[in-house]
């Protein structure tokens, strides 16, 4: 109650606001004001998206003549580290660029890259202030620093070691794991990047019966797409002449398609990405001779997967008899519970858990409080994941907020007159209880 | 018709009127001695005497609060030093004249209580004037010579719970009533502590389960009340029998005992959990893995042996603690904690 009524006053006080019409049909943004970030004309076939390129790395801050008069020249805390492993508790609440060379690969943000739909829908929010800032920036905070010394003092010959990243809901846990799939591919290592299991349970595209194990479910469209992002992340390694990513043994897929042993691993996914019906047995492939590979190999493969306790908990997808898929029938879940086993080695696994978008009844009745690991991972993911790292995501401190509301009065994404002032800041930081989600949404309006 | 009749009645009635008169004259006020010559004398004014004569009235009043002459009441006499239970041996109901205490009893509208004086209330209650401590005294001093002495094993309460850790309460009622028995003296509580029972881990959680919330876990006392017989001693035997039938029972293993499942288990259990086979996989493959010489190499190692291990009983306890209690920060806290020192990772700051 007392937030809304502070959240009206603030809404009140708005003068001076300069408009912002986002245009989602067309993805074309117009600023009233005049000072357009975003200018060229959208057509069919060249659909207008942030290019990167051109961008150089964005240390000093922006300044532009078009910024009305009133509003204050503030330079966020930045830092002009770009090397993850670099990064120190010093740099806690700091902003970093991704190079865009390496954001590109990672993230994957332009729309020529593969599996555009699926990383669209699952890194938007980011995704939309990245482009807008013309900068991949990223805040460095506590969590990730923790996982990177982990990492860093990680003996890779033992079992992979697992990390649960949780907190509550809209602190920063998908941020966290940005910041670390760029330390993960600054080290060299092979991603194995899950954007988002749960939208495979709520948001499937392709529902098919698989053939490769009667009963079990597919979902070609999805697996396509998820191995398009695995081949943009990892091309570099998959494409290597002389690569050791080679299989051990042959696999037929029908009477005339099958890949011989010590064929590379790229070639596996060639036949996923160009056959979809065998895309779910293709990933299920990949993660069996990737964790046989690394176990041997010097390469090391990092498992970074967002909300890993939808793996656990029943999809939305219809059968014939009315119900439900559980999980342990969809293919794709079992596939990729293998990577959480910690029966391999040289890797890696980091994921988060969440409440939002999962499939469980209990959930629904809980009172939405608890965000703890047992409870959300429930029986089945713990009797996987035990014994894992948990790592808390607080929401933001006091410096962390100051340096997110000036990195955004400084990209002129907050144009209110009183954000700049004391004021302005302390009702921010009281609205949104420092939470960055709350945070984000609040200042999308000023 | 019937109005007719009614003035009839009416002119009826108006006949009567002079002796009607004569009837009222009875209940003037003038004595009974004087009446008939009031009533000859018809003629003579007479007074209305509401103020009686002073002599009159003066005889009225030495009539009554005359009291006869009588001895003081016994209780005036006493001396301070008496010997009480010489003055009330036994039970015997309220005597004014002998207690010498200001006692008042009952109720009334106006004023204090009524005092002991010609007092119902004070007779009709029990009294407890013969068990003074003077009297239990003599009585205890009476019996003496038919104890035996005090056994030196039981010293204190300690010993006593040790040697009898059974304790049977009864509550005895005086009722102030027609009758003096109370119907709750029948009620017996049965005491004994769980753990002198001697019951293994799975008669003990059957016998928990039977015994519902008769069981206190902070002081571990089992209370079996029993008021379903009319006599104390029947209560009492009835308790020592369902303490029996409970025991006994608990102790069967019946054949759908063993459907429990690992989810109807009341508490985490380490043992056998697939928490337990994680970590002693986990730790095993890292000894095996690790290549510093002092370490002893998986063949020397059994599960057993892994089991033992200081990380793995911390991570043991952390484990049991986040399960059994629910997660809470701290909770979390610490497991985080104990896995990291069995995984060997560093310390974060």
């Amino acid at each position: 109650m007392r937030s809304s009524v502070s959240w009206l006053r603030l809404r009140n006080t708005l003068t001076g606001l300069t408009k912002i019409h986002v245009s989602t049909s067309s993805r074309r943004w117009i600023f009233s004001s005049g000072c357009a970030y975003q200018q060229a004309q959208p057509n069919s076939q060249n659909p207008v998206f942030f290019d990167h390129r051109p961008a150089q790395l964005s240390v000093t801050p922006l300044v532009d003549t078009s910024v009305p008069a009133h509003l204050p020249v503030v330079n966020a805390k930045r830092t002009t580290i770009t090397r993850p492993r670099e990064h120190t508790l010093d740099h806690e609440g700091f902003y970093y660029c991704v190079p865009p060379e390496q954001s590109d690969v990672i993230y994957g943000m332009s729309p020529n890259s593969g599996a555009f739909d699926m990383r669209h829908r699952t890194l938007q929010n980011l995704r939309f202030q990245w482009e807008l800032a013309k900068e991949s920036a990223i805040m460095i905070r506590k969590p990730a620093l923790e996982v990177m010394e982990y990492v860093k003092n990680t003996n890779f010959a033992h079992p992979v070691v697992r990390y649960v990243i949780y907190g509550r809901e809209g602190s920063g846990r998908t941020c966290t794991l940005t910041h670390l799939l760029h330390f993960f591919k600054d080290e060299g290592f092979i991603l194995l990047h899950v954007p988002k299991i749960s939208i495979w349970s709520r948001r499937y595209k392709e529902v098919q019966e698989s053939k490769f194990k009667p009963g079990r479910i597919d979902l070609p469209l999805d697996s396509v797409e998820w191995l398009q992002h695995f081949l943009l992340q990892n091309g570099e390694h998959l494409r290597q002449p002389n690569t050791k990513l080679v299989t051990h043994k042959t696999y037929v897929w029908s009477k005339r398609e099958e890949t011989p042993a010590g064929s590379p691993l790229s070639d596996i996914i060639d036949v996923g990405i160009k056959r979809a019906r065998y895309a779910n047995d293709c990933i299920g492939v990949l993660v069996e001779e990737l964790k046989r590979i690394v176990s041997e190999s010097d390469h090391r493969v990092a498992v970074v997967m967002d909300v890993a306790n939808a793996l656990f908990t029943p999809t939305t997808i219809p059968q014939v008899d009315k119900t439900t898929v559980p999980a342990d029938r969809l293919s794709l879940f079992l596939h990729f519970r293998k990577t959480l086993k910690n029966d391999w080695k040289n890797g890696v696994v980091v994921t988060t858990i969440d409440r939002k978008g999962i499939v469980d009844l209990p959930l629904r009745f809980d009172g939405g409080g608890n965000q703890f690991p047992r409870y959300l991972l429930r029986e089945e993911g713990w009797a996987v994941m035990d014994p894992f790292i948990p790592v808390l995501v607080n929401d933001y401190s006091d410096k962390e907020l100051t340096n997110c509301i000036d990195y955004n009065i400084e990209t002129r994404w907050l144009q209110h007159v009183n954000a700049g002032t004391q004021k302005g800041r302390d009702e921010l930081k009281v609205v949104s209880q420092n939470n960055p989600e709350t945070l984000r949404k609040l200042m999308s309006r000023l | 018709m019937a109005l007719a009749a009614r003035l009839s009645l009416f002119s009826g009635t108006a006949t009567s009127t002079t002796r009607q008169t004569d009837w009222i004259r009875l209940f003037a006020s003038v004595p009974s001695n004087l009446r008939d010559e009031a009533i000859t004398e018809a003629t003579e004014f007479r007074t209305l005497s509401l103020n009686p004569a002073r002599k009159e009235r003066r005889k009225f009043e030495e009539r009554s609060n005359r009291t006869p002459d009588l001895l003081p009441p016994r209780s005036q006499k006493m001396h301070v030093d008496q010997d009480w239970t010489n003055v009330w041996p036994t039970a015997t109901s309220f005597k004014p004249s002998v207690v010498p205490l200001p006692v008042r009893m009952g109720f009334a509208y106006k004023g204090a209580n009524p005092d002991k004086y010609g007092n119902a209330e004070l007779m009709k209650i029990p009294n407890f004037l013969h068990l003074t401590p003077a009297a239990i005294k003599k009585h205890c001093a009476a019996l003496k010579k038919f104890c035996t002495p005090w056994p030196e094993e039981i010293a204190d309460d300690a010993a006593c719970d040790r040697y009898f850790p059974a304790q049977v309460i009864t509550s005895t009622y005086c009722h102030s009533g027609t009758s003096i028995r109370n119907s709750k003296y029948r009620i017996v509580s049965y005491k004994v502590p769980l753990s002198r029972l001697n019951l293994d881990s799975h008669a003990r959680d059957k016998f928990l389960r039977l015994l519902g919330d008769r069981y206190d876990r902070h002081t571990d006392q089992i209370t079996i009340i029993t008021d379903r017989c009319p006599t104390r001693k029947q209560n009492y035997e009835y308790a020592k029998y369902l303490l029996t039938a409970l025991f006994h029972e608990s102790k069967k293993t019946e054949p759908w005992e063993h459907e429990k499942a690992v989810a109807d288990f009341e508490r985490f259990k380490w043992e056998g959990s697939p928490s337990e086979a994680a970590a002693t996989n986990t730790v095993k493959e890292i000894l095996t893995s690790s290549t510093a010489s002092n370490e002893p190499t998986s063949e020397d190692i059994s599960p057993e042996e892994v089991k033992q291990f200081e990380e793995v009983q911390e991570y043991q306890r952390a484990v049991s603690d986040m399960l059994n209690a629910g997660e809470h920060q701290d909770s979390v806290e610490r497991y985080k904690d104990a896995v990291k020192t069995m995984l060997r990772l560093g310390r974060f700051s």
